[in-house]
């Protein structure tokens, strides 16, 4: 919002929106009998109860305020707003300008817009704003005066670090562009507010750092937001399919955090930053897909230990994809490869169960999925008697059973433990894992390597702002391997700042 | 000039290595009966040079013409004579394409799954393989990278696996049947590398230091092909000779701590080399085809070669005379002869002739 200071600003303003709407054509304007606009108002918004209707009479003058009852800070609205408005002397003052001399005697530290569009009245009342109508004026003015309930920054349950800050973004935007004011404390760090979804009219705020953003990319983003065709936003998921690569794929050139300090590192590196009002993740593009075994950890740690994660990460994400699907298919089709001491000890177990192992792996890791599913939305406290049901009647009864053979338990458990290592790369995983079973039961290694290149290409075809996914692998930059796999000292990394534009095929 | 959809150097050729590791790695010894491996050692020198010169006339195209293939070089002149010369390649190109994959199947057929109907595989081979072709030059560019990460150190862990069973005295003489023998299968050798090909139609969609790449490609591909061939030499000797895929049968006798066989690595990579050169093969065509006839899209002929692929495949499957009519190395030397050295040079000659007379 505007702070205005002086009349003749105020005018000029007043000009500028009149000259506007001549040009636009038809709006519905604000009416200098108040009357109108309340009915307006009304018939909007119909009789919802929290709309509250203050009239007030200062002399001969009438004003109306309107506001969102919840939504607004009713002591700022008294104190700051009302206060210096009811004792205030309008006797000299004509109808017509009484809208103007009202803002004026309001303290300065709160933002002031004025509009003569109804609509965009309405639009800014249901944002938390307090509205101002005056008997006589052709316009209304709009008070920031915004007060949510909310969240304490916490730490993300699903981003947990050790060394790390213990700070997490809200729901609140204003807030978590707060927390990234904090940390960037330059002007470099610039944000653009882009409104979505049709009905919702979410705010997303582009932040980034304009030394070093690719002026493209940041065009391409907020016209791909812009352009999104979406009635409702209620979370930045929503946006994910319009930032994201066109052709279909299950890996995303989008990223997500719910980290304040993740999303400073992002930008520093000359990436786009999305924060959605409402949500408390934020955007990142343009995502590459190693950024998915990188974490702010490494950053704090000493670089050969942070390699050692990062490799024990990538080991943890090729277990988790492939070892079901490796395991039916050596057992099903190529039993040869399987060691002389191992052999019989897993043909020994698998005998003794009823279904081919291929559906044996389907029908366990399905109960893996119903179980993980349903800790995920149950309370709590319930929580405990799930894993007790997990672990005792899935695990030890099935195998007790006959029904599922115990190297196929140890598979699975093997395969549950690594996939949450790399918790981003949970969905891509979980749908790669049931196809390379299927696969692997069907054709064996054979179809298993050759889904295994169908992916690879599926993951090199995503390339949404010119930075392919796969970069700094394929296309291979040697200069940006300092923080790929390897993690090289800062006094090596600082030397020379890693944008992402360098690594642009 | 192309700007979009171009790749690197580095990446076109490491997708030319993979393709031709393909070629190398599912060599058939009954091919080359006259030609003991010792002598195998020493052809890849003859090849070396046979490669460079075949090339003249693609490259002396490229130095004069450097953001245009030969087809679009032949449009200048006439646009009939540039569909011909599209239909020509792109015939050649599905000859190679179906070529590729009737040998993955008689592998597979014969070696993986012996009991098993290919029929289901080769359809889902060339589904899988027209997906990478939809997705462009770009990603295959990109895909073969990652593939060659995957593949280069699994060639290099069967062969380290195998070092302690080479014996030297396994090697016979070099040249045991005259010279004659050896120049020969270079010449086959060269002829059955469609590479060459690929290099005369891509070039204007490769950025970089292109010359250096091509003698890096030349030299790589055959120092993995003189060593491949001294592993399959001095471990197997003259065994080598009587299996239908001595390569395979080498990986099968590679040992490593407790496993006993590493064929099953053989077979990733001869599927990774496999699928990006079927893809790149049914790329090139949809993309020669797109050109030629601009009013249909392109995965309208995707479908089409695809389709094509899979009934011409299922024809050979199965059928090993068949296969070996379609996996002749005279039919193959010929049409590397015309799509490398002749239709180059008529190109060539035609634009000097243009050139004299406008002058």
């Amino acid at each position: 919002m505007v702070i205005f200071m002086k009349n003749n600003w105020f005018q000029k303003k007043v000009e500028e929106i009149t000259m506007d709407e001549k040009e636009s054509g038809q709006k519905t304007t604000v009416n200098t009998d108040l009357d109108f606009n309340v009915r307006y108002f009304k018939s909007q918004l119909g009789g919802s109860f929290d709309i509250k209707y203050r009239n007030c009479t200062v002399g001969d003058k009438n004003f109306v305020f309107v506001m969102v009852d919840g939504m607004c800070d009713s002591l700022l609205i008294t104190e700051q707003i009302m206060n210096p408005i009811i004792n205030a002397d309008f006797s000299n003052v004509e109808n017509k300008n009484i809208v103007y001399d009202a803002a004026d005697r309001v303290s300065a530290s709160i933002d002031k817009s004025i509009t003569n569009d109804l609509d965009k009245a309405i639009a800014e009342l249901i944002s938390g704003n307090l509205v101002m109508f005056a008997d006589g004026s052709q316009f209304a003015v709009l008070f920031g005066v915004q007060k949510f309930p909310k969240r304490t920054p916490l730490e993300p349950n699903t981003e947990m670090q050790e060394r790390g800050s213990r700070e997490g973004f809200v729901e609140s935007f204003k807030d978590n562009i707060t927390m990234l004011r904090r940390r960037v404390r330059s002007p470099v760090f610039k944000i653009e507010t882009v409104e979505v979804g049709t009905t919702s009219k979410t705010r997303a705020c582009v932040c980034y750092m304009s030394d070093r953003v690719n002026e493209k990319t940041l065009q391409k983003v907020i016209d791909n937001l812009k352009n999104a065709k979406i009635d409702t936003v209620l979370g930045s998921g929503y946006l994910q399919s319009f930032l994201d690569t066109p052709h279909p794929s299950i890996f995303s050139g989008v990223g997500f955090t719910e980290r304040p300090d993740v999303v400073t590192a992002k930008m520093a590196e000359g990436k786009i930053c999305i924060i959605v009002d409402g949500t408390p993740n934020a955007i990142i593009v343009p995502y590459l897909f190693i950024e998915h075994f990188h974490s702010l950890d490494d950053y704090l740690k000493r670089p050969y230990y942070a390699t050692f994660i990062r490799l024990l990460k990538i080991a943890s994400f090729l277990v988790s994809v492939f070892l079901p699907g490796l395991y039916v298919a050596v057992c099903t089709f190529h039993q040869e490869i399987i060691p002389e001491s191992m052999i019989f000890g897993i043909t020994g177990q698998e005998s003794r169960t009823p279904f081919p192992i291929m559906l044996e792996a389907i029908f366990i890791h399905l109960v893996y999925e119903i179980v993980r599913e349903a800790g995920l939305r149950m309370p709590k406290t319930v929580g405990h008697a799930i894993s007790i049901v997990g672990a005792l009647v899935i695990g030890e009864s099935a195998v007790t059973a006959g029904i599922v053979s115990a190297p196929m338990i140890i598979v699975v458990g093997l395969t549950a433990v690594s996939s949450f290592v790399v918790s981003t790369l949970y969905e891509p995983v979980a749908v790669l894992r049931f196809a390379f079973i299927i696969i692997g039961g069907l054709s064996g290694l054979y179809g298993i390597m050759l889904s295994f290149a169908v992916v690879l290409i599926n993951a090199s075809a995503i390339n949404p702002y010119g930075v392919p996914f796969t970069s700094p692998m394929s296309p291979t930059k040697l200069g940006a391997w300092r923080d790929f796999i390897l993690r090289s000292d800062w006094r090596k990394m600082g030397k020379r700042q890693m944008l992402i534009d360098k690594m642009e095929k | 000039m192309i700007t979009k959809g171009r790749i690197s150097a580095f990446q076109f050729y490491v997708m030319l290595f993979l393709s031709r590791t393909l070629t190398t790695v599912t060599y058939i010894s009954s091919y080359t009966k006259d030609v003991r491996l010792s002598d195998m050692l020493v052809q890849p020198i003859f090849r070396i040079i046979f490669g460079i010169i075949i090339m003249i006339p693609v490259y002396l195209l490229y130095k004069k013409y450097e953001n245009k293939n030969l087809i679009d070089i032949a449009n200048e002149r006439s646009q009939g004579f540039s569909k011909v010369l599209s239909i020509f390649y792109v015939i050649v190109f599905f000859y190679f394409t179906v070529v590729t994959i009737a040998r993955l199947d008689v592998f597979t057929g014969t070696v993986v799954f012996p009991e098993t109907n290919v029929n289901f595989m080769i359809i889902f081979v060339i589904i899988f393989c027209c997906y990478g072709a939809y997705l462009g030059f770009e990603a295959l560019g990109r895909s073969s990278v990652l593939s060659a990460i995957l593949v280069i150190p699994a060639i290099i862990f069967i062969l380290c696996a195998l070092a302690n069973k080479v014996d030297l005295l396994n090697l016979s003489p070099v040249f045991y049947n005259g010279v004659t023998p050896v120049i020969k299968t270079a010449i086959d050798s060269v002829g059955q590398t469609v590479e060459y090909a690929i290099i005369a139609i891509a070039l204007p969609k490769v950025s970089g230091k292109i010359t250096k790449g091509f003698f890096v490609w030349i030299f790589s591909q055959t120092l993995l092909m003189a060593i491949l061939f001294f592993f399959a030499g001095a471990v197997m000797g003259n065994f080598a000779s009587t299996q239908l895929f001595p390569f395979h049968t080498l990986a099968s006798l590679a040992e490593f701590a407790m496993f006993d066989r590493l064929d099953a690595i053989f077979t990733s990579v001869w599927i990774m080399c496999a699928f990006i050169k079927a893809s790149l093969l049914i790329f090139l065509q949809a993309d020669i085809l797109s050109k030629a006839f601009p009013k249909v899209r392109k995965t309208s002929f995707l479908v089409i070669i695809g389709v094509l692929s899979i009934i011409a495949n299922l024809f050979v499957a199965g059928e090993i005379e068949r296969f070996s009519i379609i996996d002749n190395s005279i039919i193959k030397i010929i049409v590397t002869g015309i799509t490398v050295i002749i239709i180059p040079i008529i190109v060539l000659i035609l634009q000097e002739r243009r050139a004299l007379k406008n002058a």
